[in-house]
């Protein structure tokens, strides 16, 4: 029978280039440098996914943790509430009411800066980072274990959950979700830490089976209200889990066919014992590296290695990544990037670091992925619903705002400022060289010029038609031969910033 | 005639063209709303369709907890299942229905006064699902026992467009959508809306000065923008997902300049509130003062899923909801287009009956819905749903009234549309209209 996850490199020996080494780090990264895409070219297949895969060994020089100063200290922490507890309550109490009003100005203050350095931290690492599919995968369980700022309202918290992801992000998806249930920003943000035995609270009983594990359809309302009952207690003190015994349901509770005096521990258990589960993580890991609608001939057999390998992630994203499905013509150039891929992408093929914080949070608002905020528990639903007209504008806009710094402000009514975006984007992400780029890739005429950003930026074969489109833009007289003027004049250092924002608003720049 | 021109300047020339139909470009085919008789010249300044009768469409995501919303008075039961939440000071009583709104609701109390509020009870579907997504799927499907295809609005755009043609659909702007995601309620299977958050970003931006004229050239040639032959052949790349893209960026090309144009026109004659919510309105108010051909606009309130600490969150949820709606009813009166307008609203399900630990509820399931507007005969329509213990199911409210029913009155009585293909069966219509 014909197996979909047989590897590549058995199934058609010899077959790998440039543009599947290309598709290879877009999926499972976020598209890399050309010198990066050429090594993975370099390789074969079985090298370059197990050096994607296998990171772990990867060298990764460079990226610090982040610094939150005191954590007794709720403005050094970014949150109310006190991480370490405690201090604040006392403080407030002291405080008259304008005093606690002005402390509670500053503290949220403290709060949106510490996470727009959050989300700086985090962006700032998939670019540099030299494990891809490490922070891939943070992103994955992020969209997947969600919990937003805007209910958690500490960004301490935030950052921790997002190390629980990294640690464990090739790591065993049954170990990560009883650490989520633990987790104190997944406790505030499911509202279990308020979940007690005299009236349980279902929030996070709920999700856990409908998004985060099972699915719906593979559990009653009865298994939701008993397995809420066994998470009674389960709660936070700061940054630390606590188990509240006092507030824990002793009684017999009846869940799945099995039935005990059960606590949350036991709780995943069983729900990790249902078939339906492997199935749900082989099916949304299809769904994030693959395809909108999984083919149950692929979520099939994966699912069974996720089984076999009893959750482990690392063999089924080997299996994945290795496939002769992921190389064939139904995956490749189908998937829509997430704005969070579309920017970091943009920023690595580029070489540039972020140096427009604030206009990239503001483009990833518009383009409908804010980090730490998802919409819903939900997470974002990605595939084609990442566009429609809204989000696609501000997707061709992305080289503007990463360019000029200067962003027409979301939200704002219709009465809100005009902006000028017709400055130059001479200063297109500081660092960003293209006569340095022209002359590492050797290239001195204007098709040269396209064909080269089309390989850096496309990785792809660009339609005929379109590339001549492209070069007549360059040379500007219609002849899609003329040579370039080299050294560059300042013109055509502003028309190669200009190209690489025409390229990055088409269509086909859009696809991972 | 020059067969080089962009859909845009059909937008803007309007349809004196028309008799050239070799060249007629894609984008006049596809907007058969626009065009009951393509001869017709006039018909490009009326409204689009059937009717000038405009839907406007408030979603409230997360839960909305029916019970504190529209509170029924003098009822022990909802004392008991509600020690703390049942507590609401100087509720807002309807006549003598026994029900009051929150005191939150004072803007809505107002339309209700003037005879123009629609209060409907008890409303839900058979086997409710707590699932907000799948619940809010169902509602914005109309379609509780298959997968999500298409939305209930999505299926009324295509059902104006019987062409076998899939090229002929009906113009985007025909459903417009106030925020970042399209909901589901507004596709079709066929027809897509358009969306955006704010219309001066609505917008392709050219960065370098002197360039941008050619970048835009460059920008509609390698987009597809243009009406070239190849485009009227709709050619297909051979990469659906790429055929999407370029499909949407046509739609948003097209749209831009009139959207922006409108909005920036009009400056409404009351101030509205400085929400969200309230801005989302005020720019459909725009929309509709500037005479877009628009049938449905779509906004949303978030928010509602109160697990936890419920009252504050809620009571300024019912101020956002009803100032925003007041301030919007008040503003279409002062432009004379109030006749034209309804307003709906709804949320994927009430809360539990009992609250919880917490000082919140849980998901649960009927809950009411208001409609309101000038043609809108107000009063209270049904019962609200027994409170006693043995009339619960599982705890929640049973519903008596299917949303559908109200979907099938917007449909039928008020967009003239046959409602029974569109939501797949005859639902009971309520006495809504004036």
């Amino acid at each position: 029978m014909d197996n979909p996850l047989q590897p590549i490199w058995e199934s058609d020996p010899g077959r790998w280039d440039f543009s599947m080494a290309a598709h290879l780090l877009r999926r499972a990264g976020f598209g890399g440098a050309l010198g990066e895409t050429e090594a993975a070219a370099g390789m074969g297949p079985e090298k370059a996914v197990n050096q994607l895969v296998r990171f772990g060994n990867v060298p990764n020089p460079g990226l610090e943790p982040l610094v939150f100063g005191d954590l007794t200290n709720p403005i050094d922490q970014g949150g109310a509430g006190g991480a370490r507890g405690g201090g604040r309550g006392g403080l407030l109490r002291g405080m008259s009411a304008e005093e606690r009003k002005g402390f509670q100005q500053i503290e949220q203050a403290a709060q949106r800066a510490k996470l727009e350095e959050l989300k700086l931290w985090w962006l700032d690492r998939m670019v540099r980072t030299t494990r891809p599919l490490e922070e891939k995968m943070t992103l994955f369980w992020h969209g997947l274990f969600v919990s937003s700022a805007a209910t958690v309202k500490n960004t301490y918290l935030l950052y921790q959950q997002n190390e629980l992801f990294r640690k464990n992000a090739a790591g065993n998806y049954k170990q990560l979700a009883l650490e989520v249930s633990k987790n104190p920003a997944m406790l505030i943000y499911l509202n279990n830490n308020d979940n007690r035995v005299q009236h349980p609270n279902e929030n996070y009983a709920r999700e856990l089976m409908e998004l985060f594990t099972l699915g719906i359809g593979n559990y009653t309302e009865t298994d939701i209200k008993e397995s809420a009952r066994s998470f009674t207690g389960w709660t936070n003190v700061g940054d630390q889990f606590v188990f509240n015994r006092g507030q824990h349901d002793e009684g017999i509770k009846h869940f799945l066919g099995h039935a005990g005096n059960f606590t949350g521990e036991d709780i995943v258990n069983i729900i990790f014992q249902q078939p339906a589960c492997a199935k749900y993580i082989a099916g949304r890991l299809v769904r994030f590296f693959g395809v909108d609608e999984p083919p149950a001939e692929v979520v099939e057999p994966l699912s069974r290695i996720v089984a076999a390998n009893r959750y482990e992630m690392t063999p089924a994203l080997l299996a994945l990544f290795g496939s002769k499905w992921f190389y064939s013509q139904e995956v490749v150039q189908r998937q829509i990037k997430s704005p969070v891929q579309l920017v970091v992408g943009a920023l690595r093929s580029l070489g540039v670091p972020v140096s427009q914080p604030a206009a990239v949070d503001n483009a990833l608002k518009l383009m409908g992925q804010e980090l730490f905020n998802a919409p819903t528990v939900k997470g974002w639903d990605g595939g084609r619903a990442w566009i429609n007209t809204s989000t696609l504008f501000a997707r061709y806009n992305l080289p503007a705002y990463l360019g000029t710094g200067k962003l027409p402000t979301a939200g704002k009514g219709a009465q809100g400022a005009s902006m000028d975006m017709r400055t130059s984007y001479a200063e297109f992400d500081s660092g960003w060289r293209p006569d340095v780029d022209l002359a590492e890739g050797g290239v001195s005429t204007t098709d040269g010029v396209v064909d080269l950003y089309i390989k850096k930026l496309v990785g792809a074969e660009l339609d005929a038609r379109k590339r001549e489109e492209l070069v007549i833009f360059m040379n500007g007289t219609g002849d899609t031969k003329s040579h370039m003027n080299d050294p560059l004049l300042p013109d055509n250092d502003r028309r190669t910033r200009s190209l690489v924002h025409l390229i990055m608003a088409m269509a086909e720049y859009q696809l991972a | 005639m020059d067969t080089m021109h962009t859909r845009r300047t059909f937008l803007t020339r309007g349809l004196t063209v028309l008799s050239a139909a070799t060249t007629m470009p894609l984008f006049i085919q596809r907007t058969c709303l626009a065009l009951n008789n393509p001869h017709d010249l006039p018909l490009t300044q009326t409204a689009m369709g059937i009717g000038e009768q405009i839907l406007v469409c408030v979603q409230m995501s997360g839960g909305n907890d029916g019970l504190s919303t529209v509170i029924p008075l003098d009822n022990d039961d909802y004392h008991r299942a509600r020690p703390t939440l049942g507590a609401i000071p100087n509720p807002l009583a309807l006549d003598k229905s026994g029900v009051a709104l929150h005191p939150g609701l004072a803007g809505l109390k107002e339309i209700y006064d003037g005879g123009h509020l629609a209060v409907i009870q008890g409303v839900g579907y058979p086997n409710p699902n707590r699932s907000h997504f799948r619940s809010m799927e169902i509602w914005q499907t109309a379609d509780p026992m298959h997968p999500p295809k298409d939305g209930w609005l999505g299926r009324y755009f295509d059902a104006q467009c019987k062409g076998s043609d899939p090229k002929d659909m009906p113009d985007p702007k025909a459903a417009v959508n106030i925020g970042a995601t399209a909901p589901l309620a507004l596709q079709g299977s066929k027809f897509t809306a358009i969306s955006f958050q704010n219309p001066q970003s609505y917008q392709w931006f050219a960065g370098n000065k002197g360039v941008d004229a050619k970048m835009r050239n460059t920008f509609a040639q390698v987009n597809d923008l243009n009406d070239t032959g190849d485009e009227l052949a709709g050619q297909s790349s051979g990469n659906p997902t790429l055929d999407f893209l370029e499909r949407t960026a046509l739609d948003a090309q097209l749209t831009s300049d009139e959207i922006r144009a409108v909005t920036s026109k009009y400056h409404p004659a009351v101030s509205y509130p400085n929400t969200p919510f309230g801005q989302q309105l005020q720019m459909v108010s725009q929309m509709i003062a500037g005479g877009l051909k628009t049938r449905v606009y779509y906004v949303s309130l978030g928010g509602f899923d109160t697990h936890s600490n419920e009252k504050p969150a809620h009571d300024r949820l019912m101020q956002t909801l009803a100032a925003g709606i007041n301030a919007f009813m008040r503003d279409l009166k002062s432009q004379g287009n109030d006749q034209k307008v309804l307003v709906m609203t709804f949320s994927e399900f009430g809360r539990r009956v009992a609250e919880n630990a917490s000082k919140g509820t849980d998901h649960g399931t009927a809950a009411p819905m208001f409609v309101c507007g000038s043609m809108v005969k107000g009063g209270v329509y049904g019962a609200h749903p027994s409170l006693r213990p043995q009339d619960l199911d599982a705890g929640d409210l049973k519903f008596h009234t299917d949303f559908r029913s109200v979907y099938a009155t917007l449909l039928g009585d008020w967009m003239k549309a046959d409602s029974a293909p569109i939501l797949g069966g005859n639902f009971r219509t309520l006495p809504l209209l004036a």
